[in-house]
């Protein structure tokens, strides 16, 4: 429960409430990690590790935090060869790590929503940049991940705030995501991420993404998070198509079948949208 | 340049399924960027469509305040999908299900990038009569207050369905 003294905090207070606080790890993570060990004892490998790791955007933000004095902000590649060096520790600083770590709440729907969002993001952003034979698919990935740390850091210790946005949002107060936030707690959860990743050093590719950039990866883990909140809102969500025809524009070289295998939609629905997708004129002329 | 005393005609289009109008424009709405598929919908010579703003195909049955919604959600930096009535040069009409993203350079949005399709037929009852209702209520105020009157019809059928914008046009 919020204090009415904190309820009427801007962006910079919950910066820095939030910055060093331990940040907490979802409970399914520590018992996969936990059964991966029993079953594999020392033969687990970094990959089997990274699997588990990446679809917890909460462990990614603490094993980055953790390694944040190892690397340079500058340097893209070295943030990810900073986490893989924690990964490649072993699997037992990483479990000491995880079994220490306070627990996310999940019974707040909201919140795994918002996680579940940014890990098909990432995977759709890693797929996606490795067909374009990026130099860090991770990298891609990781923007891609924590790209909305900010909100996710508020439903762990402050649910009230993201709840009354979304309040804003379905009782018709707001038309606009931007517009919620800013309408429920006076600040945006974008502003907030940037502050964030600013006050942690975290990598650049994030804070590019998050502002806007017109670097061919930053757009690659943008139209990712996109497609991942329109696949969110509905599988079927009729903006695929065009997300589709986006990230072809983005990487004309990949066919249109391996771009969409990455999507968590029907089968029968990437028919539909291959289907639509396969015949069309997508030259355009420029004045 | 919109022509004007165009009579908005009860003439339908429909998109084919694999049809895709692409198109970009610049932050302030000029066009820069059409595909042929745009042309041949719209009526329009290319080079009349080169330069002129997007609203040349706008219908009078689209409410202001959808366009007003999704002006605002670009320079926000956010992505806008959303059902749109659209209006060919011979007065004629197509739905299409329009999908409007901000496009970057140098850190700044530059322009925004268009990509719209046929729309899903079981949805425009519901559309058509919500744009009905909004057009209604932004015609019987004072120009300067339609959009404000417009957004509150759409806020009050939102709140009705428990839905955010995103969601009720996803799902329809």
């Amino acid at each position: 429960m919020l204090t009415k003294f904190q309820l009427g905090w801007g962006v910079a207070q919950w910066v820095a409430f939030l910055k060093d606080k331990e940040i907490p790890v979802f409970a399914e993570t520590r018992d996969r990690l936990t059964a991966l060990c029993e079953e594999k004892q020392d033969q687990v490998s970094p990959k089997e590790l990274t699997a588990i790791v990446f679809d917890d955007p909460f462990l990614v933000l603490k094993l980055l935090r953790r390694v944040e004095g190892r690397r340079s902000r500058t340097l893209g590649q070295e943030t990810t060869t900073a986490l893989a060096s924690v990964l490649q520790a072993g699997v037992d600083d990483l479990l000491r790590t995880v079994r220490h770590s306070a627990l996310a709440d999940e019974s707040l729907a909201a919140m795994k929503e918002c996680a579940k969002r940014t890990v098909v993001a990432a995977r759709i952003a890693r797929a996606w940049a490795m067909t374009r034979a990026d130099i860090s698919p991770d990298e891609v990935a990781l923007a891609a991940l924590l790209a909305e740390s900010g909100e996710l850091l508020l439903w762990h210790f402050a649910a009230e705030l993201p709840q009354k946005a979304i309040d804003e949002l379905i009782s018709g107060r707001a038309l606009r995501t931007v517009q919620a936030q800013q309408q429920a707690v006076g600040f945006s959860f974008k502003q907030m991420t940037l502050e964030l990743v600013e006050a942690w050093a975290l990598p650049q590719l994030i804070a590019l993404l998050i502002r806007g950039s017109d670097t061919l990866r930053a757009n690659v883990a943008r139209l990712a998070g996109d497609t991942a909140r329109h696949i969110a809102v509905h599988p079927e969500n009729p903006a695929i198509p065009a997300d589709l025809v986006n990230i072809k524009n983005l990487i004309p070289a990949t066919s249109h079948s391996v771009l969409i295998a990455p999507l968590p939609i029907s089968a029968e629905y990437k028919e539909r949208v291959l289907h639509a997708v396969a015949q069309g004129d997508y030259s355009r002329t420029a004045g | 340049m919109k022509p004007r005393n165009i009579v908005p005609t009860a003439i339908e289009r429909v998109m084919k399924p694999d049809e895709y109008i692409i198109s970009t424009t610049d932050t302030g709405g000029r066009i820069t960027s059409v595909n042929d598929v745009f042309v041949d919908y719209s009526g329009y010579a290319q080079k009349e469509l080169l330069r002129s703003q997007h609203n040349i195909v706008r219908h009078p049955d689209t409410p202001r305040s959808i366009f007003w919604l999704a002006w605002e959600t670009l320079k926000e930096g956010g992505d806008f999908y959303g059902y749109l009535k659209n209006m060919s040069k011979d007065g004629g009409y197509y739905w299409v299900f329009a999908h409007i993203q901000p496009e970057y350079g140098g850190g700044e949005i530059v322009g925004y990038r268009s990509v719209r399709r046929v729309p899903r037929r079981e949805a425009l009852g519901t559309i058509a009569a919500l744009y009905r209702d909004v057009r209604a209520a932004e015609r019987t105020v004072p120009a300067k207050q339609a959009i404000p009157a417009g957004l509150a019809v759409l806020s009050q059928f939102l709140a009705q369905r428990g839905q955010s914008y995103e969601q009720m046009v996803a799902r329809l």
